[in-house]
């Protein structure tokens, strides 16, 4: 049997045989839920395989022998003679036998940063936030131009900002007229 | 055994599961991904992606007590917004005797419409946890049906080839 707290209201508990899929509702919240129960873990040695006693653990490795330490790693209790201090870390003997290509033995790691990734971003954006122009250049004419004869601001004003809009968007196209001109003859020039 | 704490793990040895949301879009850069649920020879990694850094969760085969799934009703709340954003954007649109601002209503309106049937037929929506000994997470990515099926079909094909201890 598995006990399963509910996942949304966490007040009520469901139990699901091992290793059954089961229809169950909440007693609480009445949420009906697909639970998946797994068979119990598999011994991997992580808990207390081994025993020399009722109260006391025996070593992975060893089974006379008493447990005194865990293995940070792999979490396997493990007898003094098994345990090896690595970087302040108690560490067994399988943990570093596992270890590879001479690597340092480092807890698993929980968070990267990905500077390649953020260094791209602020490489493309404004490039290709540039493209948008493509766009937004268009829109801003057809938006002046079209409405060019209709009544603006009720208080007076003048054309400056049709004019500005369809110069600024004008000066963007060319722009990008020029740019794609230049990596036309670029390429043009690679081929020959 | 491979070691995780090296740069990167071979290509294939996970397998991703689950949203389209929380992928990189193509070669876009731009695309923020949010989470990713990876499937590996003895684990499930959920990754918590930001702009810079990477959050990992690692879920252990062995230590998997149950996968719990629960429909929602996303989807159709969903599609609701959408309709009623649509009819926001066309309900003017039939009055409004200005040309420009009918065109515009008009393309809001179909691009609410489309955004609506998209996620309609993306599926069923759910939320999924996995429940270990000390913890139940939620597995953000997996919010269709056709995901959990994945999921499940994975795990059980993991649980016949049997768990060997390293
Ligand atoms: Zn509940
Ligand atoms: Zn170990
Ligand atoms: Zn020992």
């Amino acid at each position: 049997m598995i006990r399963v707290p509910c996942p949304e209201c966490r007040k009520a508990e469901m139990t699901v045989e091992n290793g059954m899929r089961m229809e169950m509702t909440c007693p609480n919240c009445n949420r009906a839920f697909d639970i998946l129960a797994f068979d119990p873990p598999e011994n991997t040695g992580c808990v207390t395989q081994n025993r020399i006693s009722d109260t006391d653990p025996a070593c992975f490795d060893h089974p006379g022998k008493r447990a005194e330490h865990v293995c940070d790693l792999c979490g396997r209790l493990i007898c003094p003679l098994c345990a090896f201090t690595i970087a302040g870390r108690r560490i067994c003997t399988h943990c570093i036998s596992s270890r590879r290509n001479g690597r340092p033995i480092l807890p698993l790691e929980h968070r990267r940063a990905l500077y390649d990734g953020l260094a791209f971003r602020i490489a493309l954006w404004p490039t290709i936030l540039f493209y948008f122009t493509l766009f937004t250049a268009p829109l801003a004419i057809f938006t002046a131009v079209w409405n060019w004869r209709k009544p603006s601001s009720i208080l007076p004003r003048t054309r400056i900002r049709s004019i500005a809009a369809i110069l600024i968007a004008l000066m963007q196209i060319v722009l990008i007229v020029i740019l794609l001109i230049a990596i036309a003859t670029a390429i043009r020039q690679y081929g020959d | 055994m491979i070691d995780l704490n090296s740069q990167a793990v071979p290509k294939g040895y996970y397998r991703r599961i689950g949203g389209r949301l929380g992928r990189q879009l193509g070669p876009l850069p731009l695309a923020i991904s949010i989470a990713r649920v990876m499937i590996g020879p003895d684990h499930i990694l959920l990754i918590d992606g930001g702009l810079v850094f990477e959050r990992y969760h690692r879920f252990y085969f062995r230590d998997i007590e149950a996968v719990i799934v629960r429909k929602t009703i996303t989807r159709v709340l969903s599609l609701i917004l959408m309709l009623i954003l649509t009819a926001l954007f066309a309900l003017p649109a039939v009055f409004v005797t200005d040309e420009f601002a009918r065109t515009v209503l008009i393309v809001c309106a179909s691009l609410t419409l489309l955004l609506g049937i998209i996620g309609w037929f993306r599926g069923p929506t759910c939320a999924c946890y996995i429940r270990t000994a000390v913890q139940t997470a939620r597995l953000y990515p997996i919010c269709r049906m056709r995901h959990t099926r994945t999921l499940f079909a994975a795990l059980a094909s993991i649980r016949l080839q049997g768990m060997a201890p390293e």
